[in-house]
């Protein structure tokens, strides 16, 4: 007889998991070690397990070293694996994991903004919608939609009403200064930063 | 003129019968207060002496005294629904003189899913277990320890031996080998499908863990 109550437990902290996975998905190269302990605070967290999904509420917070996620609403969905030893439903690896309202990810030299973010595990994809900024430096980019593949770290930024005269449109704002000795190009989440001029 | 002659004998007789006449008459007047109220302060007397030994006999009346059963070192094996076993053991029970079905515990230890995988031991001050509901209450430091190395620690928690099931209100603590997570409030519900922590939830993933959930970027 295994208890729901550890189960339970267990998987807040799985799910917690995913979360700073999820984190570290967007995570750039800088001085937070990726395999350094990752603190997650929100004011609840509801389990289901029979579901495998978690829901942290209230100011969520993912952080690892200087790396931080944040939103008020991250729900954590992890792959069925059947039943255990005790028939009870077994959860397994991340699935998926939304946040919603006010998603901030931060970085010591990147951040970005939006109103909603999906982090697909199978596909390595996360994506940003709403009224997305990143920022890099001085650098700014706003859009509709930030697709970010994790494997490769490119970055793509889209307007939801495409063509010119059409509304919102991607927008990019480069400074020479920065961006001269690289060419003006997104901000590449998860890439190496670039080599500082001589 | 003519003259009656009285006996003096005479006159003496009729004066003495007169008077024990009347003194017969005071006798009989006095005895008729006298004897009812002599049988009324008899009757007093008799109700009075029967009514003190009813209450004597209340008072030496043999009272109930009651008298804990304690079992030292108790054992209870029983089988929840899905007929694992389980095994309730304490220092010391002591069954409840008004409530036969609710025994006390000290220091109860319950081993859930006792001869199977997994083992679920549950650790606290104090318990009290219902035999008609099967319900066991534990309170004062109560731990949980999976096999798994996770545990858990809390004030009170509600284990529900027939569905096999670990319930609870009040701050929670819990750890396993990839990391910590406490709150301020914990409840299960929904057969323990369903756990919400509240109040200042904070969660720490141990950095193994984290690089074994895949690891930081290149």
């Amino acid at each position: 007889m295994s208890t729901h109550l550890t189960r339970a437990l267990l998987f807040a902290i799985g799910l917690g998991l995913a979360v700073g996975q999820a984190a570290r998905a967007q995570a750039p190269a800088g001085p937070a070690p990726s395999n350094g302990p990752i603190d997650i605070t929100a004011d609840q967290v509801e389990v289901v397990n029979s579901e495998c999904r978690s829901t942290w509420t209230g100011s969520a917070e993912a952080l690892q070293g200087d790396t931080r996620l944040r939103a008020h609403v991250i729900r954590t969905y992890s792959k069925r694996k059947g039943a255990d030893a005790n028939g009870q439903a077994a959860c397994g690896a991340t699935d998926r994991i939304e946040a919603d309202d006010d998603v901030y990810y931060v970085t010591p030299t990147q951040s970005a903004r939006g109103d909603h973010a999906v982090y697909t595990a199978d596909a390595g994809i996360v994506v940003m919608t709403g009224n997305v900024i990143v920022i890099q430096g001085k650098d700014v980019v706003t859009g509709d939609r930030l697709t970010i593949k994790t494997a490769t770290h490119e970055a793509t930024m889209a307007a939801a009403s495409p063509g010119p005269g059409k509304g919102r449109r991607v927008r990019a704002v480069f400074y020479p200064s920065q961006s001269s000795q690289r060419g003006p190009t997104m901000p590449s989440f998860g890439a190496p930063a670039p080599a500082a001029p001589p | 003129m003519s003259f009656t002659v009285v006996n003096p004998g005479q006159t003496a007789d009729r004066s003495t019968l007169w008077r024990r006449a009347h003194a017969h008459s005071r006798l009989v007047r006095l005895l008729r207060w006298l004897l009812p109220a002599t049988i009324f302060a008899i009757v007093g007397v008799l109700g009075g002496f029967v009514a003190l030994e009813a209450m004597r006999n209340i008072a030496a009346r043999p009272r109930e005294v009651p008298t804990e059963i304690r079992m030292v070192n108790p054992h209870f094996l029983g089988r929840d629904d899905k007929g694992r076993v389980f095994d309730l053991s304490a220092r010391q029970a002591t069954r409840d003189d008004h409530d036969l079905q609710q025994v006390f515990l000290a220091q109860p230890v319950m081993v859930m899913n006792a001869v199977g995988r997994g083992q679920t031991r549950l650790t606290a001050d104090t318990g009290v277990f219902r035999e008609d509901s099967r319900i066991l209450r534990l309170a004062g430091h109560v731990r949980l320890e999976d096999a798994k190395g996770a545990s858990a620690a809390t004030e009170r928690a509600v284990v529900d031996t027939r569905a096999g099931t670990v319930a609870g209100f009040g701050p929670i603590a819990g750890a396993s080998p990839n990391g910590t997570i406490e709150a301020k409030d914990y409840s299960v519900t929904d057969k323990g499908d369903r756990l919400v922590l509240r109040g200042g939830v904070r969660a720490r993933l141990n950095g193994g863990a984290a690089a074994a959930m895949g690891g930081g970027p290149p």
